[in-house]
């Protein structure tokens, strides 16, 4: 036993000491993997996304577009009120038929001039951040 | 000296056709390409002229009208013309211009979001052929004729902070469209006077928008002196003008119905100041001054225009 001990030893020493040598070589590779293995580590950490709350998106809904008057004389004026929901949104007039569009956004005014007489159409389209566009028309009567 | 009274002519031409618009009939000024038709072969005329046009009151046919809606409305335009003799009666010829702006005022008394409906950016370009078709040098008197067609800038209408110009301040008409012109000179070198009879016819189609400007016929008669006074030295370079131009416009189309509000018959006066430098530069002032003024419906009437005109001939040898 106590030569089994020290037979032991004797050869975890050699053992070691060839080891050891093995070791100098190894140990700056491994202090290398290790710094990389770490960073990749905290980087991956960093990376990780965090659970956030979906934003509340408002949906474009165009609801109305309503005129004060809707039958008015030749040469007179009209407001017109488009209604909407929506982020970001947009207000494109246009008319068909003449007349003037004064002002912009979400109420102009609609002028016609003398001599017109008839039915005019007025649109409205109103386009959202998202690029969504919905449309609304009026008639406007003139007489 | 012929050719001197040319350029006075064609300045004070150019001149006039753009005044001739008015904002109860818009589109855009009417050519400006109506010079005295053919130049000389190998002639490089480059003309730049700018005009200023104020209108701010309305008539229904020749009278008042107490209809409110424009308090007034008024344009700046800038143009260019060149223009190149192939031969010696054969031009070619292109126009281009630019309203800085053509804006309506509404008025006050109304209540309005806003006061002012503002358009500006190039206007049609002209491209014409003019042709010589009779000289006779014994007797002083040329004959020519010209057609050319008219190219929008754009076909789109224009939008101001996403709402659709009124078809007054559109700088462009948006479509295209035919000009004939004919010229008639008659010259008096006894007197120093010379007569020019011009005519000329603009056909609109329509646009985009399905809306026809209405079509328009033009007469001018000129009579231009080259001044001769006591002080000669003063006086040598100087040649006035005095144009009688009658217009006549038909009614505009919207989606082939008639624009109540639309079309005239015009009379104006237009007298002109003319100075040459050196023989080779001419300076011109001119005012338009309407005389008559028919208006179909109520339309805003012209009050006056003033413009100046600069241009340069270039014999290319």
């Amino acid at each position: 036993m106590r030569y089994c001990g020290k037979a032991c030893a004797k050869a975890v020493l050699t053992g070691l000491r060839e080891f050891g040598i093995q070791i100098n070589l190894i140990v700056p590779i491994m202090k290398k993997y290790f710094l990389f293995g770490f960073l990749i580590v905290i980087i991956m950490f960093a990376c990780k996304k965090e659970k956030t709350e979906e934003p509340v998106t408002i949906q474009l809904n165009f609801t109305s577009l309503v005129a004060d008057n809707d039958t008015i004389l030749p040469g007179t004026t009209t407001n017109i009120t488009a209604n909407a929901t929506g982020e970001g949104l947009v207000y494109t007039w246009t008319s068909t038929g003449g007349g003037n569009i004064i002002g912009s956004g979400t109420k102009i005014s609609y002028a016609t001039t003398p001599c017109m007489y008839g039915n005019y159409e007025v649109q409205c389209e109103v386009k959202d951040k998202a690029g969504s566009s919905q449309s609304k028309a009026i008639t406007i009567r003139v007489q | 000296m012929l050719k001197v009274i040319f350029i006075y002519i064609f300045l004070f031409l150019i001149s006039s056709d753009i005044l001739a618009q008015c904002f109860s009939s818009p589109g855009n000024p009417i050519g400006g390409t109506a010079n005295l038709g053919s130049v000389e072969k190998k002639l490089l005329r480059i003309s730049a002229f700018h005009k200023y046009s104020l209108s701010d009151y309305y008539l229904e046919g020749h009278k008042n009208s107490d209809f409110i809606l424009y308090d007034c409305a008024d344009m700046n335009f800038i143009g260019s013309i060149i223009a190149y003799g192939l031969t010696d009666k054969f031009t070619l010829e292109t126009e281009l211009g630019y309203f800085i702006n053509k804006t309506i005022y509404y008025d006050k008394r109304l209540v309005l979001p806003e006061y002012k409906s503002k358009g500006n950016g190039f206007s049609n370009s002209v491209i014409s052929a003019k042709y010589s078709l009779y000289f006779n040098p014994d007797k002083r008197i040329k004959y020519t004729l010209s057609a050319g067609v008219k190219i929008p800038f754009s076909t789109e209408p224009q939008y101001v902070n996403n709402a659709l110009l009124p078809m007054d301040v559109q700088p462009s008409t948006g479509t295209y469209g035919t000009v004939i012109q004919s010229y008639l000179l008659k010259e008096n070198s006894l007197k120093g006077m010379r007569y020019f009879l011009i005519n000329r016819v603009e056909i609109n189609t329509e646009n985009k928008q399905e809306y026809q400007f209405g079509n328009v016929f033009i007469t001018s008669l000129f009579v231009s002196k080259h001044l001769h006074f006591r002080w000669q030295w003063l006086t040598e370079n100087w040649t006035a003008i005095l144009q009688v131009r009658h217009e006549y416009r038909t009614k505009s189309k919207n989606r082939d119905i008639e624009v109540g509000s639309s079309g005239s018959n015009l009379l104006y006066l237009s007298p002109q100041l003319n100075y040459t430098i050196k023989e080779k530069w001419n300076v011109s002032v001119i005012a338009d001054i309407p005389l008559y003024q028919y208006y179909y419906g109520t339309q805003l009437a012209n009050k006056f225009a003033i413009g100046f005109n600069l241009t340069r001939d270039i014999l290319f040898k």
